[in-house]
């Protein structure tokens, strides 16, 4: 009865969709007491989606606005497609209203992508989803625009914002539909080839290779820069890999890990790497290049970095252009470089020094010596210190017995304390990751930095708790290994309950969660009770920001690059999915307590997905 | 944090734009003066950090002062070179002096503000003499790293900034910076901002913005 009420009370506060929510299902069979309480949950979800759309065209955080009626036309179309329409139009039109947030001066060197084009993706695909012809429409209305060429580009960026646009939708279709994929893909060269193309012809390549085929040709036809040619060249002879030059005029490289390790497409297809040698031949390296202003002397230095690259592949696959290549190469380099004709590199260096076959192990070694002996000599004591962190940072996780050693040399307390703490994070994780559990566990009393130290503590304990496949494992020993699970677990409790708030702290908080709640239901709703408390202590708060809290050194923007991520999510996602299906109602009366509307916003939106998700066979049924 | 950081902006500071361009061509006579200083004085004021009462907060600095003609600096703008001006970075223009210090017990505002007395000898004083034909400006290349004991950071503060010389004829130089603590990934943000000359040159006129 006191469900009932319930339901009634619902139907009259959101009159919209409950209806049609409820005509949807029909109750003519006697339904069991769970199906009765998941159809009175759907209820309670389709209400929040729909609250919350109707609300997000008042926010004054129009991108959250956008993504969160664009989430609601995806979750509901099925209930409601003419709606769901209208919110997505909405959702699309509200794009142009943003402005593009100022992005972070150390990144921005590399990738400045675009918010809204982000947010036309995500529109894109929703339609793309549920209604082809508006999707086409919206699409028509995008490729008719002039190119909005990239200000300040990053070394990684895409030619125009529309191109950037385009391969993001063709990445986003290429599992459900590589025709289309290839078609976006194709659209966007007009505006020249983009970074992200590699990205797409090497994962359409998976799917369908005389579409990758198709659609490396059109790209070769169009090859006019010596950066453009660096994508098509990672996309066939090494794949994941492409290089750049930065503003220094330095030699760059973006690195995609789901892809470094795939064959070489020219293995297979020697006749195209054939034929872009040769374009690549035609378009750089038979006519001079006049160094007369910056532009072109930045050119020259372009083309000049990617003639060497080529220089094995001519040999290889195209060696009637070997030697005119390098003829060319050398004339360049004598314009580009005077003073380095006929004078052998000179140095002192270990690394310089090192024979052709050095071993991984030696060029390491080196390496690190080297640096090392850098930060030793160096006289300034700021640029000392940058020295020992940059040494430290650049020994392998697992070698951080020699971090720790080198970081040891700062002489500042603080700062010595803040690298070997991140040294040792580090190798923990990398340990975690590994399953090397016990080596972990004993790096974690020794990082001092409590985020740092519980977020160790929460990539521990997940793998302790992880289900076991091996038979062998007796009862005492899985019991054993979760008692150390919730010990961590509790002293991670313990380690940030004084800790201000910060957004690396709620993140932690929801790994946290994401780990405890799935085997202490009472113990993750007790967390993230105290997580939203303190997402109310911030200004803002991003509820999909699912990454791992950064805690790399401040000074090294790629510090964090080189910590093994936790497979933890840290996102809200992450802490919710195993409360939904046992505690949805106590999930919806937390996340009404978040402050921010948009912030509630998106937590009633992402309640109600995993809602949908994990009842999806039995609505289904229910709905039949 | 609502703060409104003052970020001034001197027109015409190694800008490439076509505007500031010929608006300073048309400053007929620079603001030179007639006797050239002796010395350069810089002066660093760390005005607050969130751990300013924590005994174990302290900063620390490096420097590097170097000279540069306006062609030069053009140049090495468009090269990117005073891009970031990191002092990990290649500098650029001519070498004046360099040192680095270091300050506990800053709950004191004596330990807070430094001033930086660094002579200048002929050869800078020549080019400075000769700076109505070739435009020259002070580079300032600052790096501070503040361990602030309250929010147990080590944070990083850069203090490089670009002065030109006839905005600043008596080459007297300073910088206000702070820490505030916020809800930010890092928890913390900073903001530095110039002094102003004593008296502006004519043709010179100072921007504001407001910044979070």
């Amino acid at each position: 009865m006191k469900k009932l009420v319930f339901l009634i009370t619902l139907m009259f506060q959101f009159p919209v969709f409950p209806q049609n929510a409820a005509l949807k299902t029909t109750p003519s069979k006697v339904l069991t007491e769970r199906e009765q309480k998941i159809l009175l949950q759907k209820l309670q979800a389709v209400s929040m989606v729909t609250k919350t759309a109707g609300e997000a065209t008042f926010w004054e955080d129009k991108k959250t606005a956008v993504e969160a009626m664009a989430d609601a036309a995806d979750l509901l179309w099925e209930e409601n497609a003419n709606q769901s329409a209208k919110w997505l139009t909405k959702a699309w039109n509200m794009i142009d209203q943003i402005s593009e947030t100022k992005k972070d001066e150390k990144i921005r060197e590399f990738f400045s992508r675009s918010d809204k084009s982000g947010l036309q993706a995500t529109v894109l695909k929703v339609a793309y989803k549920h209604d082809a012809e508006l999707a086409e429409k919206f699409l028509k209305q995008l490729t008719e625009r002039e190119p909005d060429e990239k200000r300040d580009k990053g070394a990684f960026d895409d030619k125009t914002v529309r191109s950037e646009q385009l391969l993001n939708l063709a990445l986003q279709a290429l599992e459900t539909n590589p025709g289309l994929a290839f078609s976006l893909a194709e659209r966007s060269l007009a505006d020249g080839i983009s970074f992200s193309l590699q990205n797409v012809l090497t994962s359409l390549r998976q799917k369908d290779v005389n579409l990758a085929n198709r659609l490396f040709d059109a790209a070769l036809a169009r090859l006019s820069t010596p950066d453009e040619a660096q994508i098509l060249w990672g996309y066939l002879f090494k794949s994941g890999f492409t290089f750049a030059t930065n503003s220094h005029g330095e030699m760059i490289l973006a690195v995609n890990p789901n892809q470094q390790n795939l064959p070489a497409v020219a293995q297979t297809n020697p006749q195209r790497a054939k034929n872009f040698l040769g374009a690549a031949y035609q378009t750089f390296f038979i006519r001079p290049i006049l160094l007369d202003t910056t532009e072109n002397k930045r050119r020259a230095e372009n083309t000049w970095i990617l003639g060497n690259q080529l220089t094995a592949q001519y040999d290889k696959y195209a060696p009637e252009l070997a030697q005119p290549t390098k003829a060319f190469l050398l004339q360049l380099q004598t314009q580009l470089y005077p003073n380095r004709q006929n004078q052998p590199a000179k140095s002192d260096s270990r690394l310089s020094n090192l024979p052709k076959d050095a071993t991984k192990e030696e060029t390491y070694e080196a390496l690190i010596a080297d640096l090392e002996e850098k930060a030793d000599n160096e006289t300034d004591p700021i640029a000392k210190k940058l020295a020992y962190i940059k040494a430290a940072l650049s020994t392998k996780p697992e070698d951080y017995k020699r971090g720790k050693s080198i970081a040891g040399k700062i002489e500042d307390e603080n700062l010595q304390e803040d690298v070997v703490s991140f040294v040792l994070y580090r190798a923990a994780l990398h340990f975690v990751k590994k399953k090397e559990l016990e080596t972990a566990e004993e790096l974690l009393p020794q990082i001092k930095e409590s985020l740092r130290r519980s977020v160790a503590k929460i990539a521990v304990a997940q793998v302790l708790l992880e289900p076991k496949t091996d038979k062998k494992i007796e009862q005492s020993q899985i019991d054993f290994e979760k008692q150390r699970a919730f010990g961590l677990l509790g002293d991670v409790q313990r380690d940030l309950k004084n800790e201000d708030a910060s957004l690396n702290l709620v993140k932690t908080l929801f790994g946290a969660t994401a780990v405890s709640s799935k085997f202490d239901k009472a113990q993750g709703l007790s967390t993230l009770e105290q997580t939203v408390q303190m997402i109310n202590k911030l200004d803002k708060f991003n509820l999909k920001d699912a990454s791992a809290p950064k805690l790399g050194i401040d000074l090294s923007a790629t510090s964090s690059a080189t910590i093994a991520s936790p497979r933890i999510g840290f996102g809200f996602a992450n802490a919710i999915e195993p409360l939904v299906e046992t505690d949805f109602e106590q999930l919806a009366s937390i996340v009404e307590r978040l402050a921010a509307k948009e912030t509630r916003g998106v937590g009633r939106i992402e309640a109600a997905r995993w809602f949908f998700q994990k009842n999806k066979n039995l609505l289904a049924k229910l709905n039949q | 944090m609502k703060k409104t950081c003052i970020l001034v902006t001197l027109l015409c500071l190694f800008s490439i734009c076509s505007y500031s361009q010929k608006r300073s061509q048309s400053i007929t006579k620079r603001n030179i003066p007639a006797i050239i200083s002796k010395e350069a004085t810089i002066v660093l004021n760390f005005l607050d950090l969130p751990g300013r009462a924590n005994e174990k907060s302290s900063w620390e600095v490096s420097y590097e002062l170097r000279i540069i003609d306006r062609k030069s600096s053009i140049e090495a703008a468009k090269a990117g070179k005073l891009k970031q001006m990191s002092i990990q970075e290649e500098k650029v223009g001519d070498f004046i002096a360099k040192g680095s210090f270091r300050k506990e017990n800053i709950s004191q505002a004596t330990n807070r503000k430094v001033v930086l007395k660094i002579p200048l000898d002929e050869k800078i004083r020549e080019k400075l003499k000769n700076a109505q034909k070739l435009r020259q400006s002070f580079l300032f290349y600052g790096l501070a790293i503040v361990f602030d004991g309250k929010l147990k950071k080590n944070i990083f503060v850069p203090l490089s900034w670009v002065w030109q010389y006839e905005v600043y004829p008596d080459a007297k130089f300073g910088m206000d910076f702070k820490i505030e603590q916020d809800t930010s990934e890092g928890g913390y943000s900073y903001s530095r901002t110039t002094f102003l000359p004593e008296k502006l040159p004519k043709g010179y006129f100072v921007t504001s913005s407001p910044s979070n």
